[in-house]
């Protein structure tokens, strides 16, 4: 996905995208057999490790041991799509929880970075450290997230129930970073 | 020379004067300038009162070791008090106000402390406010309080913003000065991530206020090419006006950044402050050194200054601090202070060097006089000094005239930022100062701060430190030759305390503690460093003793005949600088001091009109009042509707974890008191979790959606502690089992439907062809089903009421929607909506304990559920469970108690024998839930009571003496409305 211009007006307010979110997680026994049934449902290996794989319609995110976030554009339909797909892939091998009312997900735009994630999160986004394809579990403003990257800017998945502050707090990151490059002049 | 402006030189800006009050008398300075030496440029020498016996003060110090120059900085609600004028760059219109006297600075009638100083010596306050001990609340402690402090906060809103961020770096250089640029360029050179860290707003440290050769060309010079270097790094980020306040764990550094205080308020957007967490894999602390001064007679008359300072008002801000100017040292830096005064135009009249023998002079000091082995023993002049009392080599004492006197005890590395991990310092001989021992994991002190003092040493250090910490990360690029100086003399030697004055010689300017308070607490025996500065205050100031602690150990170690690190050794703590609250807040304050958590239908309650109540984190809904209702006539009339048609409520706030795999029931089976394994799928149970020591851990239901998977639901207030728990003994405890855990707290929407009507509602909104009859769904089952076309929904038919319930949780997003729906559907058969304290009646009516009666001292048989622990399988605290103390019948066990005359009884009261008197000794147990019970028309509560399940029938005393009740009730079994639980499986 190319680096977009940021949006006229609406650089500094908080960008909460529409996606739908499956946590797949298995015993350690069906393991190897989940990880090929995800892969024969999404096209996408499953990473090892806290990173990233997919593409623009289908991202997998590894967010711990036999553990992974399905993330797929767009709010879920119950009865179909590819939600509905993959659980159906998987059933019996390993426990499939849509979360997608779970978390609600926010851009930090690239054009901001890495300013408005100090302010937010701890994690070092360097890419030695956080690399492109790189996924953490982590705290943002003090609530629980799962972060990663796309091509566009930085993702943050929190907790639906505190969506809220998590705006408050994402929104305020980024103002704060405008403020700071207008007053150094850096672009 | 202009006044005490000098006609030429320093880094002020001519051309932008800047006008000032203080005191509320208006001054002009200059760009460039900090309020001190603009204060001291306009004559000003007056600038505070000291903290106990009200002594004139003045200016002392340069930067964070100021003790005197302490004043109230802005005015309305952006006043800051104890603000060092050393450390205030100077803005247009800055207003600034003496404190900590009455009514004047110049005239202060709490000066009389000075004349009843004898009677304040150290440790007064211990012996003199023991008696009468009627005076403790009411004389000594409102006079205490009225004495301490400074100065004064504004009372109001803190009307700016601050921030908290982190970086992180491969390599933290702390101190901007030559061995900090050094490090800095040596490690940005070789391609590591670099932070550059430095209080001041400029680089360059000493540089800025001394005169050096680097290289070329002079020291001032050296510091702008190398800042416009490393600014010129995409690798290496510039830290001005940061403050490293502190080490911890992990490479982990406090930092304070001052983004705003420069400027009369923060631009808009910006923070006035933000709080660093820098986290580095290695750090150079270079944060030079402190001068120590000498303790003399009179030592803190306004005039007296350490020489650093005095050098960097001539050298950075062209200011003359004197117009006949005395040098006091034991050191080769205070021959170089008077030699950069002398060439920057101050009238250098004296040179006292303490060490005998003569030195060369350097030609800039050729009119002054110089006495070598000479010591000052005495200041006078009062308010400014006039005068100084020298003992000559030979023994004589001589009164030589001076209008300023600096002085240059020695150096004393600052080496605070190494001892913050609990490593201790060493004592080294050759600086008579105490140095570094062992550093904290990826820690190295260059320059200074490493006792290395000339200027040349600082630089090659602080570039080998730099290049190390480069190399310690994998970086190996050429990091170019060290810069280079002239390495000039820096010999100090031993000399701490002159006695033989009249006055008060002062130690910590600051404390006002005095080189008779530290012989008082020797005298006393308070020997040991700790205890020292505890009796005496020392070094507890907002100086953090930088300039008192090294002093006072050298008197206590004279005293008592020790070295000085026999008599104690300094310990560092963090902050090394004060750091506002809010600074460490950031953005977490008012609304946002933390996350709020809604439920998925707050949107609901709001439009019903919600009451809302801070349930931990969550924002839940408390009761929903009609017109003309309070709390406790709405609770009543919803707990009275789920009795007798229907109420719905959120529940998602409940904890809910999914167990999925081969070995899910085997797993709950060994976390849960009851059996689970012989749950069948589509069932629900109750399930009681133990903790390791036998005592309960929380309660919930357990539901068997597969034959490998599970749900289960814990309390609200343990939800986060049930599922580490859980993931804990899955990944730690029992790796060796087969299954997976998710939370999905979150992601569902759980409503209680309860009451008589509850199914008839619940057929109104299942998808056509859902059968949720009784057959269909029976107590304790459970069903997964569509409903409000198509939406997924999981029901449980189970009763925290006592009513014919059902728990019906869908997708987060859709528990609006359901809610609304249920409200809608099932308004003709009388169905309301039912908040957190309705909730509570019900619960308390049928005895179901809640986080007031599970909270971390209840065992199983406390509940009554003692049948539970007793059973045969293995699980978590079933052993300790069984403990003789723990199932003791005497132990306090649930009752519920019906007050005697329908009076009210509230949790927290105490339960007591009907006739004891209301004292501890007669105390038996305790009110934890009460409510009133809009079934029984009466109060009714749930307790603890010592034996209580034995005990049905008996009276006992409440007794509420914080809130003046005192109240009969007969003790019985806790559930007050269906015991055989008829309605909830009917």
């Amino acid at each position: 996905m190319a680096e977009r211009p940021p949006p006229s007006g609406g650089a500094t307010e908080p960008d909460r995208l529409a996606v739908t979110l499956l946590m797949v997680s298995c015993p350690r026994s069906t393991a190897a057999e989940t990880r090929a049934a995800l892969r024969q449902a999404t096209g996408v290996e499953p990473p090892e490790g806290p990173r990233r794989a997919g593409h623009d319609a289908m991202v997998i995110l590894g967010v711990g041991p036999d553990r992974w976030l399905v993330v797929v554009p767009g709010e879920r339909a119950f009865d179909d799509g590819p939600a509905a797909r993959i659980a159906a892939a998987l059933h019996g091998l390993a426990l499939v929880t849509d979360q997608s009312d779970a978390r609600a997900v926010f851009r930090v735009p690239s054009f901001a970075l890495p300013g408005a994630a100090e302010r937010l999160l701890a994690i070092d986004l360097d890419p030695r450290a956080f690399p492109d394809d790189g996924a953490a579990v982590t705290e943002a403003a003090g609530m629980s997230a799962i972060v990663w990257r796309d091509g566009v800017g930085l993702l943050l998945a929190v907790p639906r129930s505190m969506e809220a502050d998590a705006a408050h707090h994402v929104g305020l990151a980024l103002r704060a970073e405008a403020a700071a490059r207008a007053q150094t002049g850096r672009p | 020379m202009s006044g005490w402006r000098l006609p030429s030189g320093g880094l002020v800006d001519r051309g932008r004067p800047l006008d000032f009050r203080f005191d509320g008398r208006r001054y002009t300075g200059l760009a460039g300038d900090t309020l001190a030496s603009a204060l001291t440029a306009n004559g000003v020498r007056l600038l505070g009162r000291s903290f106990k016996y009200h002594r004139p003060r003045g200016l002392f110090a340069a930067g964070p070791d100021e003790p005197n120059a302490l004043v109230e900085l802005r005015a309305g609600a952006r006043r800051e008090p104890n603000t060092r004028a050393s450390e205030v760059e100077l803005f247009e219109g800055l207003e600034a106000a003496s404190q900590n006297r009455f009514p004047s600075l110049a005239f202060d009638l709490m000066g009389v402390n000075s004349i009843v100083s004898p009677l304040l010596a150290a440790g007064f306050y211990y012996k003199t406010f023991k008696w009468p001990s009627a005076f403790w609340e009411r004389v000594y402690e409102p006079l205490i309080r009225r004495a301490a402090g400074l100065g004064r906060l504004s009372g109001a809103p803190d009307p700016d913003a601050y921030e908290t961020a982190t970086v992180h770096a491969d390599v933290l250089v702390v101190g901007g000065g030559p061995a900090g640029l050094a490090a800095a360029l040596a490690a940005g050179r070789a391609g590591a991530r670099v932070i550059l860290a430095e209080r001041d707003a400029h680089f360059g440290g000493r540089l800025l206020s001394e005169r050096h050769v680097i290289g070329e060309g002079d020291g001032l010079a050296f510091a702008r090419a190398a800042a416009d270097e490393l600014a010129a790094m995409p690798n290496v980020r510039l830290m001005p006006r940061t403050t490293v306040f502190g080490v911890y764990d992990g490479g982990s550094h406090g930092a304070l950044e001052k983004v705003a205080d420069h400027l009369p308020e923060p631009p808009p957007g910006l923070p006035r402050q933000r709080a660093w967490t820098i986290v580095a894999r290695r750090s150079v602390v270079a944060t030079g050194s402190v001068e120590r001064p000498v303790v003399f007679s009179a030592n803190d008359t306004p005039g007296v200054m350490l020489a650093s300072a005095m050098r960097g008002l001539a050298v950075r801000h062209a200011v003359a601090a004197g117009r006949r100017v005395a040098v006091f040292t034991a050191t080769d830096d205070g021959w170089a202070a008077a030699a950069d005064m002398a060439a920057a135009g101050v009238p250098v009249s004296t040179v006292i060097d303490a060490r005998p023998g003569r030195r060369p002079v350097p030609p800039e000091l050729a009119a002054a006089r110089v006495i070598a082995g000479g010591l000052v023993r005495e200041a006078i002049g009062g308010r400014s000094l006039s005068t100084i009392e020298v003992v000559l080599p030979g023994g004589g004492v001589e009164r030589i005239p001076c209008d300023a006197l600096a002085v240059s005890g020695g150096h004393q590395p600052d080496i605070q930022l190494a001892g913050h991990l609990g490593h201790r310092p060493a004592w080294n001989d050759g600086l008579s100062a105490f140095v570094a021992g062992e550093l904290p994991p990826g820690q190295r002190l260059a320059g200074a701060a490493a006792g290395r003092l000339s200027l040349a040493a600082c630089l090659a250090d602080g570039h080998a430190a730099g290049r190390d910490a480069a190399a310690d990360c994998g970086f190996a690029a050429p990091s170019g030759e060290a810069p280079r100086a002239k390495d000039e003399p820096s010999a100090v030697s031993a000399l701490f305390h002159v006695p033989g004055g009249r006055g008060k010689a002062f130690v910590d300017l600051q404390h006002d503690v005095t080189a008779d308070d530290v012989a008082l607490a020797a005298r006393e025996g308070y020997v040991a460093a700790e205890h020292l500065k505890r009796y005496t205050t020392l070094g507890m100031a907002t100086d953090q003793g930088r300039t008192s602690n090294l002093n006072g150990l050298a008197i206590l170690a004279a005293l008592t005949g020790r070295t000085i690190p026999e008599a104690g050794l300094p310990r560092g703590r963090p902050p090394t600088a004060p750091v506002a609250i809010a600074a460490l807040a950031g953005a977490h304050r008012g609304r946002h001091f933390r996350p709020t958590r809604l439920p998925p239908t707050h949107e609901v309650a709001v439009e019903r009109g919600a009451s809302f109540i801070e349930a931990g984190a969550w924002l839940r809904a408390a009761y929903f009042p009609a017109e003309g209702e309070d709390w406790l006539a709405a609770a009543t009339r919803e707990a009275a509707a789920v009795r007798r048609a229907a109420g719905v409520t959120e529940m998602s706030t409940l904890g809910k974890v999914e167990v999925f795999g081969p070995d899910a029931a085997a797993f709950l089976q060994r976390l849960y008191a009851n059996a689970i394994d012989r749950l069948k799928v589509g069932r629900c149970a109750y399930g009681l979790m133990l903790r390791e020591d036998g005592f309960v851990m929380d309660d919930g239901t357990v539901a068997r959606l597969g034959d490998r998977h599970f749900v289960v639901t814990c309390s609200t207030a343990h939800a986060a502690d049930v599922f580490e728990h859980m993931e804990f003994c899955r990944q730690v405890l029992w790796p060796e089992m087969d299954l997976t855990l998710q939370s999905v707290t979150e992601a569902f929407a759980p409503l209680a439907l309860a009451g008589p009507r509850a199914r008839d509602i619940l057929a109104r909104v299942v998808d056509p062809g859902v059968d949720v009859s009784a057959e269909a769904l029976p107590f304790l089952g459970c069903l997964e089903v569509t409903l409000l076309g198509g939406v997924p929904a999981r029901i449980f038919r189970i009763s925290f009421s006592g009513e014919l319930a059902f728990e019906i949780a869908v997708p987060a997003r859709r528990g609006a929607d359901l809610m609304r729906a249920i409200l809608a559907r099932g308004a003709d058969l009388g169905v309301a909506p039912y908040g957190l304290e309705a909730l509570n009646i019900l619960r308390i009516e049928k005895g179901h304990p809640a986080g007031a009666e599970l909270d971390g001292r209840v065992t199983a048989h406390d509940l009554g559920l003692g049948a539970m622990a007793e059973r045969a399988h293995d699980c978590i605290g079933r052993t300790l469970a069984l403990r003789p103390a723990l199932t003791d019948p005497g132990r306090p066990r649930l009752v519920g108690l019906s007050p005697l005359d329908g009076a009210r009884i509230r949790s927290g009261a105490h339960l007591l024998p009907r006739d004891a008197a209301v004292v501890a000794g007669n105390d038996q147990g305790w009110v934890t839930s009460a409510a009133f019970s809009p079934e029984l028309g009466r109060w009714i509560a749930l307790g603890y009571l010592a034996g209580g399940h034995l005990r049905h029938g008996e009276v006992v005393r409440v007794a509420d003496p914080l809130r003046g009740s005192d109240a009969l009730a007969t003790v019985g079994p806790p559930c007050f409305i269906d015991p055989k639980g008829e309605r909830a499986r009917g």
